[in-house]
């Protein structure tokens, strides 16, 4: 077993010991008990022992090439065949390769003996725990009759399809996903506008303007490499901390939480009110833009100078870099867009401003994303009588996505019992203690719950409060299904196992076989391997499957160029300035700014964003990940801190009206004066998470549950707290 | 107090502490028993090893200068003062190979594959021959051809010059802080105050174990002592002022480690005040009559052992990456030697009072004044 | 020269953004323990310097320059360091006796002791990776390709070119090891 820590080191010391009484005793002449020699030497490695796969650290799925020698992994390589990741693996994505070797994984099926939370279990075999999952929903589903009683949660992954097809084969409308906690309002926002949600040409535009995206830190492929390696000839970061993106930037603007919209605003009234949009651009392909000149008319720089802090003078200046170097020009979408109450009318205004100066489908521009198709193996799902007439959360928002659901407004549906109780909980890939916000709150719904199961692979805090934990294989040691990932160059890829399973575990795929026949469904939607599938799938395109084996992607040779007006799936089928649509739904049809909550002294609002060491709330834990960074520490403005009497390194507590979290201060002078941040990910419950358990603070424990009612999305940068010194 | 028996017993319960020490250090592995970090990676064996080479190396040429310019005080002591430099050059080695992985292949890959680009290569050769030279010269003392011994004795002080000198240019070579060419004299020079404490000490001890009368020997250490603590006084004085005044940024910030950082406990309560003050100001009252010499031997050999410390860590204390620079208060590196590495000293001097004890009843030394 | 290399490593640091990637995949590709004090390479993140909001920060990659003129090389007593032909800066394990000296010598922190292989350690330039013709794997990994490797005697190299054309420097030239990573 190499790299097992225990009897090496014991190899070692007892060399040690060795080697020291031959010393004594002998006095010379000892032979070389141990030495790594050179690796060359050790290995007959050639190229062709390379197995294809793709990274499952994070959503962007990058390409890798296995380095496998005696089924062990050395390490996890970029796949050059791989355009998406452009020939990169993160720190993530090479601490990966040491993923299944884990101490802290879930090893085998386990059942809880104690309270809910008592961290007591028993192991199962899989044969009991899949029985015992079986039946319990069968009689959630009896009990209240109704399908939907039972919720499934989940966050995107290969194997997600799978267990989306299971809850749509159970019969529940309520399958509850990541988007509302992430870019829901941001898909909104842009797709009111352009019909869809577009890419950034990030590798041929000459001017970006990030606000609120932190792409060096929260990676997205390619863009975050394009940004380093290409480049545009000028980079503008608004953030209210200093990120690493920041120090990137030829400018960086540290904008008042929350007060995006007025800045984007003022850009629309810059470029109208001087003349710099794209006349003709905006004659052919808009609709609405009339009324969008008199509505903008109070939005001035000057307005907005108050609002966001940034000198009006600042933001003409950029409106008008901004327009010289259009269509090459890029307000960037970003991705995570829970952020402050104004936000989906935010994402609506960055279009606008794109799209004013014609910076849409064209090369350095914003561009529609492209999509390969894949087949589906179908299956007919049965109409079962004993369920609710719709998804538990209907009708709380205005755009609600059908299939994923809004988060903190279902989590109250939940606790409130109403319109029907939900008693029984799926969960696959998703960590909602940590990642919804008011960790409380989720405890409480989870404990709420007749039965709960989570499929993870490691104790998250979620599988923490769980029944039955069922543990599946990782991303290295199954197949997974072809993926289709979009964008501005489109590529299909998929998963094969470089290693077999080390513990008795199962991929997403298995588990959905097993409870198919212990939940008693009248369909099997899972009649098949997985290879078949994997080949039904790309079965249109020749050669694809061998591609995905052999060099871990696909791409189809007559992909058109993502460039050129391919039309707009707007109600107008035009760009929309005004939209009836929103008008319709009692919204405001062009985007309305409304002021955001003063900071009151002594309190800060709190913000989250992205670290490029981890994933969420999942790779902190990770062995490599967390030797980068060990815990997380709150910043803090240094004129701030002096004035609280903080130091550097001083123990502080951060209190907010649901929770409070105790970790070390970074005093700097990289944040606003009003804001502080840390880092996600730390503070766990789980004991199961030994580098996490108790070390720093959770974000999710003092995040209060605000959401907004356009696309669901939950908005965590609208909670203040306050900071108070615990000792130096 | 200083009865022959207590002094057994003490010496007995450190050596226990010292094997403590090599079980700790093989069983739980160097890297979990000794406080080293990558950026310090020589703390107290170092200093250790340093320091029982220069009570050996100071021992060797006070025996020598008797033999070398008869002078009576030393060279009628001459044979007990090379058998205590030979035990001394002893606790040096088992200290260094307990910090040593590999001890034996220094042995063999030293011959076989020798790089005498090396400091460290002449440090393993000059002190084999040294070992060698000690040896045969106090074999030939004990045969009573003084004539031979003295010849040897001539060579050995070469050779321990040449090593001890080595020794200060193995460390000039590797830092800025501790290069320079005062190094070398540096190190003769607290190596003959060294061998200066502990010659007072053992000469003591045998005068009132063994019942001879060595007043004269002992007068003329106390002088030696004073005058080598006198011309350390100086050196230190001129190095730690050079070095805050006008010097590179790791010189400066090296000796300010000592001055005002971290080790300035170390450097103004061991080095400044045991090793010297207090030693200077016993010595000036200390007279054949009284014990005031072995106390003040003693508090100078503690400063010395200090002084050792000082040197090796402040060395190191300045990280070599220049960002740090920035705060440099804040970010000194840190070391705190582990029970391990405390324990292999502490040992060190144990063998060396348990080995002398034996050694001299085995040569049936106690009473002979060569 | 004869055919005979001098390899190489252009960082252009104006790039690097600090990801870490270069550090874990050298931990991987290298068997380097998982600790904090066992690392070839590392990124320095500079502090964040100046008063709000008018700040900056660097980040510094750095490993083991193999010096031309390598202090660790002088030192070792059993010759277990020494300089191939091909400028590689390489370790014996089977010869070294973990005396320190070289980590006491090289004046960039660049070596420590390996709980691997018990011995000293320090940046290969992925020597074995070399051999294969492939890029070492902190340059391989490289996000935004800070670093660029290769021959210095091949006047056509990336690396050749890079510094035909750049400014650059080395990290305390002052030491006079005639460093091999040079800085643009
Ligand atoms: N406080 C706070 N909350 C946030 C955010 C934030 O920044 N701060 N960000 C939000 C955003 S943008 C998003 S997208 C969401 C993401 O939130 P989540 O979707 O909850 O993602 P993670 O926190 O990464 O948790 C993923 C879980 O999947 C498990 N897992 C990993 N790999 C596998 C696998 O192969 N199989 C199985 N079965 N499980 C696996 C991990 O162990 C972990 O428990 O979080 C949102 N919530
Ligand atoms: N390394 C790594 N990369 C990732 C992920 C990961 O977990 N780790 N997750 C992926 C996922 S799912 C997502 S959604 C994306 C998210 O990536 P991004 O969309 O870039 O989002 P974040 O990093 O969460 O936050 C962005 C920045 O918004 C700033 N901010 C906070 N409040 C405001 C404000 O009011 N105005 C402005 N202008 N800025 C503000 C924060 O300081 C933060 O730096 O990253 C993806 N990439
Ligand atoms: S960005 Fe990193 S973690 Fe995410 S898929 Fe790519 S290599 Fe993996
Ligand atoms: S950087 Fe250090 S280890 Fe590397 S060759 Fe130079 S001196 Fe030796
Ligand atoms: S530690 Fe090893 S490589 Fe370094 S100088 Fe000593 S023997 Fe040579
Ligand atoms: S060249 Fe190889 S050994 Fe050196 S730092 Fe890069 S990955 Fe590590
Ligand atoms: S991988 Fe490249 S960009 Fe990332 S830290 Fe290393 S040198 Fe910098
Ligand atoms: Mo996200």
């Amino acid at each position: 077993m190499p790299y097992n820590k225990i009897t090496r080191r014991k190899f070692l010391k007892s060399s040690a010991i060795a080697s020291s009484l031959f010393l004594a005793f002998a006095g010379a002449g000892i032979p070389v008990l141990f030495s790594d020699e050179p690796k060359e030497q050790l290995s007959n490695f050639s190229a062709n022992n390379y197995i294809y796969t793709s990274c499952g650290i994070c959503v962007n799925k990058c390409g890798v090439k296995a380095h496998v020698e005696g089924g062990h992994i050395i390490r996890l390589e970029p796949n050059p065949h791989f355009p998406k990741s452009r020939g990169m693996v993160c720190a993530r994505g090479n601490a990966g390769a040491r993923l299944p070797y884990s101490a802290d994984r879930l090893k085998f099926p386990l059942i809880r003996v104690g309270e809910r939370g008592e961290n007591k279990w028993r192991k199962a075999s899989w044969e009991e725990a899949l029985q015992m999952v079986g039946e319990n929903l069968n009689k959630v589903v009896e009990k209240y009759e109704n399908r939907s009683a039972v919720m499934f949660v989940s966050t995107e992954g290969f194997q997600e399809e799978f267990f989306k097809t299971f809850a749509e084969a159970f019969g529940s409308y309520n399958l509850l996903r990541h988007p509302t906690l992430c870019l829901s309002s941001n898909i909104q926002g842009f797709s009111a506008v352009f019909g869809n949600y577009p890419d950034a040409d990030v590798k041929n535009a000459k001017y970006i303007i990030f606000t609120g995206s932190n792409r060096l830190e929260a990676l997205i492929t390619p863009d975050s490499i394009d940004l380093m390696k290409t480049g545009p000839k000028k980079l503008v970061v608004i953030d209210p901390r200093f990120t690493k993106t920041a120090a990137k930037a030829n400018e960086w603007l540290p904008i008042k939480v929350g007060t995006d919209l007025a800045f984007a605003l003022a850009m629309i009234h810059v470029l109208i009110n001087e003349n710099l949009y794209n006349k003709q651009f905006v004659e052919e392909n808009t609709f609405g833009f009339e009324e969008l000149k008199i509505h903008i008319q109070k939005y001035t720089p000057e307005w907005a100078e108050i609002e966001t802090e940034i000198s009006a003078d600042k933001i003409r200046q950029i409106t008008r870099e901004f327009a010289e170097n259009a269509p090459k020009s890029v307000y960037y979408p970003g991705r995570r867009s829970s952020f402050s109450k104004n936000d989906a009318e935010l994402r609506r205004a960055m279009a606008m401003v794109n799209a004013l100066v014609g910076a849409y489908n064209v090369e350095g521009g914003l561009v529609q994303t492209q999509k390969i198709k894949l087949n589906k193996i179908e299956f007919e799902p049965v109409w079962y009588d004993n369920n609710a007439d719709d998804r538990l959360e209907a009708g709380k928002v205005k755009f609600l996505a059908e299939s994923s659901g809004a988060w903190i407004p279902f989590r109250n549906a939940v606790l409130e019992e109403k319109p029907y109780p939900v008693k029984a909980m799926m969960v696959y890939k998703q960590n909602p203690v940590e990642s919804v916000p008011n960790r409380k709150k989720t405890i409480q719904m989870m404990k709420s719950m007749d039965f709960v199961c989570v499929i993870d692979i490691e104790m998250s805090d979620t599988a923490y409060y769980a029944d039955v934990i069922l543990p599946e294989s990782t991303y290295l040691e199954r197949w997974d299904p072809a993926h289709s990932l979009s964008g501005i160059e489109p590529l299909v890829t998929f998963r094969q196992p470089v290693i077999q399973p080390l513990h008795d575990t199962k991929s997403c795929f298995e588990i959905m076989q097993g409870l198919t026949k212990t939940c008693n469904l009248e369909t099997n939607p899972f009649d098949y391997t997985i290879q078949e599938y994997i080949q039904k799938q790309v079965e249109d395109y020749e050669g694809a499957y061998e591609s995905l084996l052999n060099k871990g992607v696909y791409i189809p040779k007559n992909i058109p160029s993502p460039y050129g007006n391919r039309g707009f799936k707007t109600q107008t089928k035009k760009i929309e300035f005004y939209s009836d649509k929103y008008k319709r739904k009692g919204l405001n049809p062009m985007p309305v700014y409304e002021t955001v909550t003063e900071i009151p002294e002594g309190k800060f609002k709190f913000t989250v964003g992205r670290h490029a060491f981890f994933t969420h709330s999942s790779t902190q834990n990770m062995d490599y990940l967390n030797t980068i960074m060990k815990e997380n520490v709150l910043w803090l403005n240094t004129e701030k801190a002096k004035n609280l009497g903080i130091k550097n390194n001083d123990l502080v507590k951060v209190k907010s009206s649901v929770g409070e979290g105790i970790l070390k201060a970074f005093v700097t002078q990289g944040i606003r004066t009003d804001t502080v941040f840390f880092v996600h990910g730390f503070g766990s419950k789980s004991k199961g998470l030994t580098k996490t358990h108790g070390i720093g603070a959770s974000e999710a424990e003092i995040l209060e549950d605000h959401w907004e009612p356009i696309s669901g999305n939950a908005l965590m940068h609208e909670t203040l707290v306050e900071v108070t010194k615990v000792r130096s | 107090m200083f009865t022959k028996k207590n002094m057994l017993y003490i010496s007995f319960f450190f050596a226990f502490i010292g094997i403590l020490a090599v079980i700790d250090t093989l069983y739980f592995g160097r890297e979990e028993s000794f406080n080293l970090t990558r950026q310090i990676p020589w703390g107290m064996h170092i200093a250790g090893y340093v320091f029982f080479v220069a009570i050996s190396t100071g021992l060797c040429l006070i025996a020598s200068i008797g033999h070398v310019f008869h002078l009576k005080e030393f060279e009628q002591m001459s044979k007990h003062l090379i058998l205590l430099s030979i035990i001394t050059l002893f606790a040096a080695f088992f200290v260094i190979g307990i910090e040593l992985e590999y001890p034996t292949r220094l042995i063999i890959y030293a011959i076989i594959s020798p790089n005498l680009q090396s400091p460290m290569w002449w440090m393993g050769t000059l002190y084999s021959l040294y070992t060698v030279l000690l040896v045969a010269e106090f074999y030939f003392l004990q045969q009573k051809k003084f004539k031979l011994a003295g010849i040897l004795g001539l060579i050995g002080v070469a050779a321990d010059i040449i090593a001890h000198a080595n020794l200060g240019a193995l460390f000039s070579v590797a830092r800025p802080f501790w290069s320079g060419a005062f190094l070398p004299p540096y190190f003769i020079v607290l190596a003959i105050q060294s061998g200066a404490a502990v010659m007072v000490i053992f000469l003591t001890l045998i005068q009132t174990h063994n019942k001879l009368q060595l007043t004269s020997s002992i007068r003329a250490g106390r002088r030696l002592l004073a005058i080598a603590i006198g011309v350390m006084f100086l050196f230190q004085a001129s190095r730690m002022m050079s070095s805050a005044i006008m010097s590179a940024p790791d010189v400066y910030n090296g000796a300010m480690t000592m001055l005002a950082g971290p080790l300035k406990w170390h450097f103004w309560i061991g080095e400044v005040f045991l090793g010297m003050l207090l030693p200077l100001g016993l010595l000036s009252k200390s007279s054949d009559e009284n014990n005031l010499a072995v106390y003040a031997s003693c508090s100078a050999i503690f400063g010395m052992f200090f002084m050792r410390f000082n040197h090796v860590i402040a060395g190191q204390m300045v990280p070599v990456r220049d960002y740090y620079k920035l705060e440099l208060v804040d970010n000194f590196l840190q070391y705190t030697p582990s029970f391990s590495e405390i324990a292999t000293i502490v040992g060190g001097l144990g063998f060396t009072f348990i080995a002398y004890y034996y050694a001299e009843k085995y040569f049936k030394m106690e009473r002979e004044i060569s | 020269m004869n055919g005979k290399k001098r390899y190489a490593m252009v960082i252009d640091t104006h790039k690097c953004f600090d990801c870490k990637a270069c550090t874990i995949a050298c931990k991987m590709e290298n068997g380097v323990a998982d600790s904090d004090q066992e690392y070839r390479n590392w990124v320095d993140t500079g502090e964040i310097i100046g008063v709000f909001p008018n700040v900056s920060q660097k980040f510094t990659p750095g490993q083991c320059n193999h010096c031309t003129n390598a202090p660790c090389v002088k030192v070792c007593p059993t010759t277990a360091t020494y300089r191939d032909e091909n400028g590689f800066v390489r370790v014996d394990y089977e010869k070294c006796i973990v005396c320190k000296y070289c980590m006491i010598a090289c004046p960039y922190d660049a070596r420590f002791v390996s709980s691997t292989t018990h011995t000293v350690d320090k940046c290969t330039f992925c020597a074995h990776r070399v051999g294969r013709g492939e890029l070492p794997a902190c340059v391989e990994t490289c996000p935004s390709k800070t670093r660029t490797f290769g021959d210095l005697n091949d006047p056509k190299s990336e690396v050749s070119k890079l510094l035909r054309e750049n400014e650059y420097k080395v990290l305390k030239p002052e030491t006079g090891a005639e460093p091999n990573i040079f800085y643009i």
